[in-house]
C-alpha cells in the first residue's frame, strides 16, 4: 500500500443511482425488508471509475488484501434513479504492527451539495511491505 | 426510547446470491465468483463479499427498525462467510453481531439511531 496516497483525491464524479442497482441490491438481500435496506447499502466500491481505481489509487497488493471494516453514515436513502455527487478520497493509511491499513471514503451528496451518505472501507493489507 | 432489537437469521448464504450481490456492485473479484481461484488461494470455496454480509446484518435492523431509523453504521469484518453459512444476527450493546451457526463471529456492527 502506497503510504504517500493519503490525501489523495482518487474520484470526483457524478453519477445515477439507478433503479435497476437498487433492484438487482434488493434481489441479491433477498429478504421481504431488502427493498429499503437497498436504499441505504448500494456499494460503490468497485464501481465507481472503474473496479481499479480504488486498488491502483492505494496501490493494494490484491493477494495480500482483505476488507477489514465498512462503516455508513445516511442523512438519509438514496432515491431511485437520482443522479448524485461522489467524491472518493483517501483518508488514511498506516501502518499497524506487521499489516498495513489504508482507509477509502465517498462521499455522496445531491447536486445541490446536500448530502446524502458517507462511506468509509478499510482495507488491510497482511505483513511483508517494508 | 429506542426500540430493542431481537434475534434474527438470515441465509444460509448461496452461490447464487454472492453471484447476485457480485452483479449489483460490479464487484467480480475471483475470490467471490471462482471457486477454483478461491481453492487455489487456500480457501474451502468462494467468500460471501463482506458487504454483503453488513448488508445481511443491517437488514435484519431495517426490517424491525425501517430504513430511516439508522443514522450511522460501522462494521468491522473478522471471518469469512461461505456459501452454506446461515448467519445470525444477534443484538448488543452497541448495535448487532454476526454469528455463524457454530458460534463465530463473523462480523460486529456498531450502530447510531434516531433517539438512540
Amino acid at each position: 500500500m502506497r503510504e504517500d496516497a493519503k490525501g489523495t483525491t482518487l474520484i470526483e464524479d457524478e453519477l445515477s443511482v439507478s433503479t435497476a442497482t437498487l433492484q438487482a441490491m434488493d434481489k441479491a438481500i433477498g429478504t421481504p425488508s431488502a427493498g429499503d435496506t437497498a436504499t441505504l447499502v448500494p456499494y460503490f466500491g468497485a464501481v465507481i471509475g472503474g473496479e481499479s481505481t480504488v486498488v491502483d489509487g492505494l496501490g493494494l497488493d490484491l493477494s495480500r488484501a482483505l476488507l477489514a471494516g465498512i462503516g455508513y453514515e445516511w442523512h438519509r436513502a438514496f432515491v431511485p434513479d437520482e443522479r448524485v455527487r461522489v467524491r472518493v478520497v483517501v483518508e488514511d493509511v498506516y501502518t499497524k504492527g506487521a499489516n498495513q491499513f489504508g482507509i477509502v471514503v465517498a462521499e455522496f451528496a445531491d447536486l445541490d451539495g446536500a448530502p446524502v451518505q458517507r462511506q468509509s472501507i478499510t482495507f488491510i493489507e497482511r505483513g511483508g511491505s517494508r | 426510547m429506542s426500540e430493542r432489537l431481537h434475534e434474527a437469521t438470515r441465509g444460509p448464504v448461496s452461490r447464487v446470491q454472492i453471484a447476485r450481490y457480485a452483479g449489483a456492485v460490479n464487484d467480480f473479484n475471483p475470490v467471490h465468483v471462482d471457486e477454483e481461484f478461491a481453492k487455489r488461494a487456500g480457501l474451502p470455496s468462494v467468500i460471501a463479499h463482506g458487504p454483503l454480509t453488513v448488508a445481511l446484518a443491517l437488514d435484519a435492523v431495517v426490517e424491525q427498525l425501517g430504513p430511516a431509523a439508522l443514522r450511522s453504521a460501522q462494521a468491522r469484518l473478522s471471518a469469512p462467510v461461505f456459501p452454506g453459512d446461515e448467519l445470525t444476527v444477534v443484538p448488543t450493546d452497541d448495535g448487532v453481531e454476526v454469528r455463524k451457526a457454530d458460534g463465530t463471529p463473523v462480523a460486529t456492527v456498531a450502530l447510531a439511531r434516531d433517539g438512540a
